[in-house]
């Protein structure tokens, strides 16, 4: 979360132009396929975050990882973050960007954590519950946490719905030392 | 422990968990992005209010203080040591708020109202009491008329208190600041013993643990622990505990305040309560300015002091009080009065640094202590020539103000002849005696730490000195004389010493007096 001024501005200009050149769906699939190759592989977010590497390396690296595989101005503003050394700000940029098209789509991401994978119905009753407490369009992520022992914890924006029994065992605890 | 059957336990357990309630409401929850020196920058809580208390993973209380573009900023007040980064946060949707009942006399409590003397839980009901709330509007407020008397002979008579005024407490460390206050909680015994006490808040802010035991213990060996109760932020608590001590002070005033009873709040010290809401506003990222201080430091002491008031003597017009909390909505009643005495330590005497001159504005008064008065042996060490009291002159009763008049200016004069008097001694007869009279006032107003008096013996030995009366007894032994006086005018003229009290100075009583000075400065002379 550095630097969050600059990346909401270079956020907002991918954004305004793939609205504009009407791409936005390709763009969000770009951007969420380098999220996830930033998670999947330390290598790709260290090699941005170094100084020491020449641009010059970075560039060509760049254009082969990335090249055929994403739209050319998702590619052209990695290469142009490279350039300008803006390059350690990607993750959150792009992260940012995630945001502004939450806002853009009024989607509202929620995660559900269970200690097991919901079916695909029971996730669907979920996303119908949301979507009434929020009036917006849901985007669903089921986690799996044994830590939380049993029931769920339901997530929505910034609200939260907590029916895990470790948290009940946390409050009942905390009660009967009070007594 | 060993008599502790375990059938017993397992009862009171199934109990507890029959009763125990297993329902989920719909949170509002933010993530800490960045956590440090007891402020955390939190992500998400859209809704908050500033002022909010939140609570952090480990029970931590937390409060909003500064809400942002896309963060809230809030201040810890706890530990912070098992608060991570990504830990969730949540909104309590209440406003910072202290428990105060009846049962808090007697008890030590921290900022947040959790007693910490070790006696258990505070007894009986408790009103939630918010630490932030606006003070009592012009109409609910009557001017001050009643005396709090502070058992001080040279405040008494000279620099007077009223309830629901709020005088300040000014001096470079070590002048007794606190034993002025200390002094004046004491001297309230008096009216605790009549039925009619005056409740005493202490508030120790950023003072050491042992200072603080220190003042409690002596409130308990007085008597004086029944009427009081010591709000204690030790330096050692956090920044944000420390500052907002005051606070609670002051909410628990505000609840013997509004059901119609007076009561005193001390704040020991303003000074270290700005320090510590330097540190908080600094790391929060606020704009610093003069001294570092941030622009809302005046508005910090002018809010808190305003809340010090005296409530108009009608029912019906104080239930409607602005700004009251719901808790005691029904239980209002007027006449009550919150009187404030604040403290602030100066540096080498330095009254014009910027909290000093705050403070000094906001308040109705001040009394000035100074450290060569005190080194040289006058304790209360109070410069009278520079100390006022903006409005507690109306609320002197009437013999005290009728023979203090004098005396303030008498001095006056006396200060200003001391200085020529040490040039030479060819002195004419009139300044010898405004000198003589001087000297003896001097020696009349000092008093030994914890030992206040009641009005009607200050009046009788003020009297004694303005009047000139004591020309006759060397002025090394007029503290002899006083408790010889005292003592005698206690066992023979209880009745005059009354009238006094009433208020009335009546020719027959200062014949009397004048009388017993008379018999009495023979063993003198």
């Amino acid at each position: 979360m550095k630097n969050t001024r600059a990346s909401e501005r270079y956020a907002k200009s991918l954004l305004t132009l793939s609205i504009e050149k009407k791409i936005l769906d390709k763009v969000k699939a770009d951007v969420d396929l380098i999220i996830k190759s930033f998670d999947n592989s330390r290598e790709i977010s260290n090699l941005y975050l170094s100084p020491i590497i020449p641009i010059n390396h970075k560039l060509s690296i760049t254009k082969k990882i990335f090249n055929e595989k994403v739209n050319e101005h998702t590619l052209n503003l990695l290469i142009n973050l490279v350039l300008r050394k803006r390059d350690n700000l990607i993750e959150s940029i792009l992260h940012k960007f995630n945001e502004l098209y939450n806002v853009q789509m009024n989607i509202e991401e929620s995660l559900i954590t269970t200690t097991f994978d919901l079916d695909k119905k029971s996730l669907e009753v979920v996303k119908e519950f949301a979507k009434k407490i929020t009036k917006k369009n849901i985007s669903l992520i089921n986690s799996v946490d044994k830590e939380i022992v049993g029931g769920f914890n339901l997530k929505i924006g910034d609200r939260m719905i907590d029916c895990t029994v470790s948290s009940k065992l946390k409050s009942l605890r905390k009660k009967l030392i009070n007594n | 422990m060993s008599n502790i059957r375990p059938d017993e336990v397992s009862s009171i357990i199934r109990d507890q968990l029959s009763n125990f309630k297993s329902e989920s409401e719909l949170e509002e929850v933010g993530t800490i992005l960045q956590v440090g020196d007891g402020v955390a920058r939190i992500y998400g809580l859209s809704n908050a209010k500033a002022g909010e208390l939140l609570e952090f993973d480990g029970g931590v209380k937390g409060l909003v203080l500064n809400l942002e573009e896309d963060n809230v900023g809030a201040v810890l007040m706890g530990d912070s040591s098992n608060i991570k980064e990504g830990d969730t946060v949540k909104r309590s949707g209440e406003i910072a708020s202290i428990d105060v009942g009846d049962g808090v006399c007697g008890r030590v409590l921290d900022t947040l109202g959790n007693p910490i003397d070790g006696k258990g839980p505070i007894k009986g009901k408790v009103f939630s009491m918010p630490l932030e709330r606006k003070a009592p509007g012009v109409v609910y407020r009557q001017p001050v008329n009643e005396p709090l008397q502070t058992g001080i002979k040279a405040i008494d008579s000279m620099i007077p208190i009223g309830r629901g005024q709020r005088e300040l407490i000014i001096g470079d460390r070590q002048t007794g600041k606190t034993a002025v206050a200390i002094d004046t909680i004491l001297n309230q015994k008096e009216f605790y013993d009549k039925g009619e006490p005056v409740y005493c808040i202490y508030v120790a802010c950023g003072q050491k643990a042992s200072t603080v035991a220190q003042v409690t213990n002596i409130l308990e060996k007085n008597g004086a622990l029944p009427y009081t109760t010591v709000v204690s932020a030790a330096s050692s608590a956090p920044a944000p505990m420390q500052f907002f001590a005051p606070f609670a002070g002051a909410a628990i005033g505000e609840y013997f305040r509004d059901t119609g009873r007076p009561a005193l709040v001390i704040f020991d010290d303003l000074s270290k309560q700005a320090v510590s809401y330097r540190e908080v506003s600094l790391l929060l990222r606020r704009p610093p300015g003069r001294e570092a201080y941030p622009g809302d430091v005046f508005y910090l002491h002018s809010r808190l002091l305003e809340r010090s008031a005296k409530i108009i003597n009608d029912n019906k017009l104080a239930a409607d009080m602005n700004d009251l909390p719901e808790s005691l909505k029904g239980k209002v009643k007027g006449g009550g009065s919150l009187t404030a005495l604040p403290i602030i330590e100066t540096q080498e005497g330095d009254v014009s640094a910027y909290i000093p001159t705050n403070v000094i504005s906001i308040t109705d008064g001040q009394i000035f202590l100074e450290s060569n008065l005190f080194n040289s042996g006058i304790r209360p060490a109070i410069n009278v020539g520079i100390s006022v009291s903006r409005v507690g002159g109306s609320a002197q009763i009437k013999s005290m103000k009728k023979i203090a008049g004098t005396l303030k200016l008498d001095q006056a004069q006396y200060r200003e002849l001391e200085a020529f008097a040490k040039f030479g001694s060819d002195l004419d007869p009139a300044t010898m005696a405004v000198l003589d009279k001087g000297a003896r006032n001097v020696e009349i107003l000092k008093q030994n730490e914890g030992s206040p008096f009641p009005v009607e013996e200050q009046v009788a030995i003020i009297y004694c000195g303005s009047t000139g009366i004591l020309s006759d007894i060397p002025t090394a032994r007029i503290k002899e004389f006083e408790e010889n006086f005292l003592d005698y005018m206690r066992n023979k003229h209880r009745a005059e010493l009354d009238v006094l009290k009433s208020g009335k100075l009546t020719a027959e009583v200062t014949d009397i007096i004048r009388k017993v000075v008379a018999d009495l400065s023979k063993n003198y002379s």
